[in-house]
């Protein structure tokens, strides 16, 4: 695994006596995009928040550059350049859009307004509506401002949960394109998704949970459609 | 009493409040709990200014900040006491621990100074201002001037530092903001500084108008959450406006008939208030919180 930019060994995390992830084992490289596919309940939320630092882990190791991150704080983790856009946005409703992603930025000043400059440069709605309240925005730019936000929080491994989530399937396609945008400029990506061939498009590699377990790894291209979604769906 | 005395002290009543009242609203949005002691942290802070006052013989205008970081100190000493300790339990079991604390800062109180109340020190000296014909108690005036400054100050931090913008993204989704970077723990004790610190700024300007007694925490702590109820909870400007109301109503009321029919209405008015507007008068709609 050497030269990962993330690495995840023998990670077991449970909820009191239910375990939820068994043994996850998997690395995503330096500006590589890997999906991550699996029924509802295999255990996608619960390994990207454990990554994070969100969710107790019971057992593994959690390496990030070769650093051991599993039992750093989470505002240690984002400091390293890891950032997490959960599922639903969760974007910060009362506060204006360019309020949400300067609260996310430790840096100074004119480094937090150039980023933030960055940011509506990949997202031009955001810029549009950069005063405007986070709860007004449609889900869509909702959605946008997450994945800005956890950006300009870290911005050397993404970790993206479902982003195309309750979007219209034109603008659910067009967020997982600006993922390889993102991935172009260097940032390692590890998202989570329910739709596989869009997912597919973007994705380098493929990596599908059932049951909290690892069912299949591999390159993600078109003829690996099926097989995920035999792997995710039917346990095949 | 003239009219603009009563203005001016129900100015200098609802400004006090609304010290309180804010306070109750940031650690409400910060922690999902109630501060029942927050009206025992005002008190507090009124005894403190009547000690440093016989300890000191500094102007109120020196005692003021000095008080206000003192508490502001004591607010983080609270916060570990009663909140940190307990913030994965039921949000009942914090309910209590502020309540538990605040006995015994009525207590400490008691047993320090005694159960009368006793006068604090003045925030400006002198007696009543003379402007344009009206004669206005000068410290009515003061009180309601440190209330603006304090607000302002509030609504400056809150709205345009990172500071208060990380306080707000805490307030708003503890778990989005820790996912961001911020260090909630550390925002959450800033608040309970900051709510104290407003506190003991109401005790200090509360203790030289209307005195101080170790047994009044209950009664503030009560207006300060019917200002918020009526205000609409989690909404600064609400709090703010709900201490006006409430002072205006309890002073009006008392001058047309009696202390105790103004305390019997002020409750049933709040009754009223919930009955036709649950959410208060200014209540937010979800997903807006200030």
């Amino acid at each position: 695994m050497s030269g990962a930019l993330l690495s995840v060994e023998g990670l077991v995390v449970a909820y009191g006596p239910m375990p939820a992830l068994r043994g996850i084992t998997f690395s995503v490289g330096h500006g590589e995009v890997a999906a991550l596919f699996g029924p509802n309940g295999a255990g996608k939320s619960t390994l990207l928040k454990a990554i994070i630092g969100l969710v107790p882990i019971r057992a593994g190791r959690i390496l990030f550059d070769g650093q051991a991150i599993e039992r750093m704080v989470v505002e240690r983790r984002v400091a390293l350049g890891v950032g997490y856009a959960p599922e639903g946005r969760r974007v910060f409703a009362g506060m204006t859009v360019r309020e949400n992603l300067e609260v996310a930025s430790t840096a100074a000043r004119p480094e937090r307004a150039r980023r933030i400059a960055e940011i509506c440069q990949l997202f031009p709605a955001l810029g549009e509506h950069a005063t405007a309240n986070a709860w007004q925005l449609s889900g869509g730019q909702q959605q946008m401002l997450a994945v800005g936000r956890a950006l300009i929080a870290g911005s050397r491994l993404l970790l993206l949960d479902e982003p195309s989530w309750g979007l219209a399937p034109k603008t659910g396609r067009d967020l997982l394109a600006s993922i390889r945008s993102i991935a172009a400029a260097g940032t390692s990506i590890l998202f989570a998704e329910q739709k596989v061939p869009a997912a597919l498009d973007v994705a380098d590699r493929a990596i599908v949970l059932r049951g909290g377990e690892i069912v299949h790894a591999g390159r993600a291209d078109a003829a690996s459609a099926e097989t995920i979604m035999e792997r995710s769906f039917l346990g095949a | 009493m003239s009219a603009i005395q009563l203005t001016a002290n129900g100015l200098a009543l609802g400004a006090s409040y609304a010290l309180v009242a804010l306070g109750f609203v940031l650690i409400v949005n910060a922690t999902g709990a109630v501060n029942f002691a927050q009206g025992d942290l005002a008190v507090a802070g009124g005894f403190l200014t009547v000690a440093l006052a016989g300890a000191m013989n500094l102007p109120g205008g020196v005692l003021l900040p000095i008080a206000m970081a003192a508490m502001a100190g004591f607010g983080v000493v609270f916060a570990y006491l009663a909140y940190f300790p307990l913030r994965r339990q039921p949000p009942a079991t914090v309910f209590i621990s502020t309540i538990a604390l605040g006995i015994v800062l009525e207590n400490g109180a008691n047993g320090l100074f005694g159960a009368a109340p006793r006068l604090g020190p003045p925030l400006l000296p002198g007696g009543p201002v003379e402007l344009s014909g009206l004669v206005l108690p000068r410290q009515s005036l003061a009180i309601v001037a440190v209330t603006c400054v304090a607000i302002a100050g509030l609504h400056l931090v809150l709205m345009h530092t990172q500071f208060g913008r990380r306080l707000r993204a805490t307030a708003q989704d503890a778990e989005m903001a820790r996912a961001v970077g911020i260090p909630v723990g550390v925002m959450i004790a800033w608040t309970f500084a900051l709510a104290t610190g407003l506190a003991g700024a109401a005790g200090m300007l509360l203790s030289n108008q209307f005195f101080v007694a170790p047994g009044d925490g209950t009664n503030l702590m009560l207006k300060a959450y019917i200002a918020v109820t009526i205000g609409g909870w989690g909404r600064v400007w609400g709090a703010v406006a709900g201490a006006l109301i409430v002072a205006f109503f309890e002073t009006i009321v008392a001058v047309l008939l009696s202390q105790s029919a103004a305390e019997m209405l002020l409750y049933l008015a709040v009754l009223g208030v919930l009955g036709l507007r649950p959410r208060g008068l200014f209540g937010e709609t979800i997903g807006r919180r200030a």
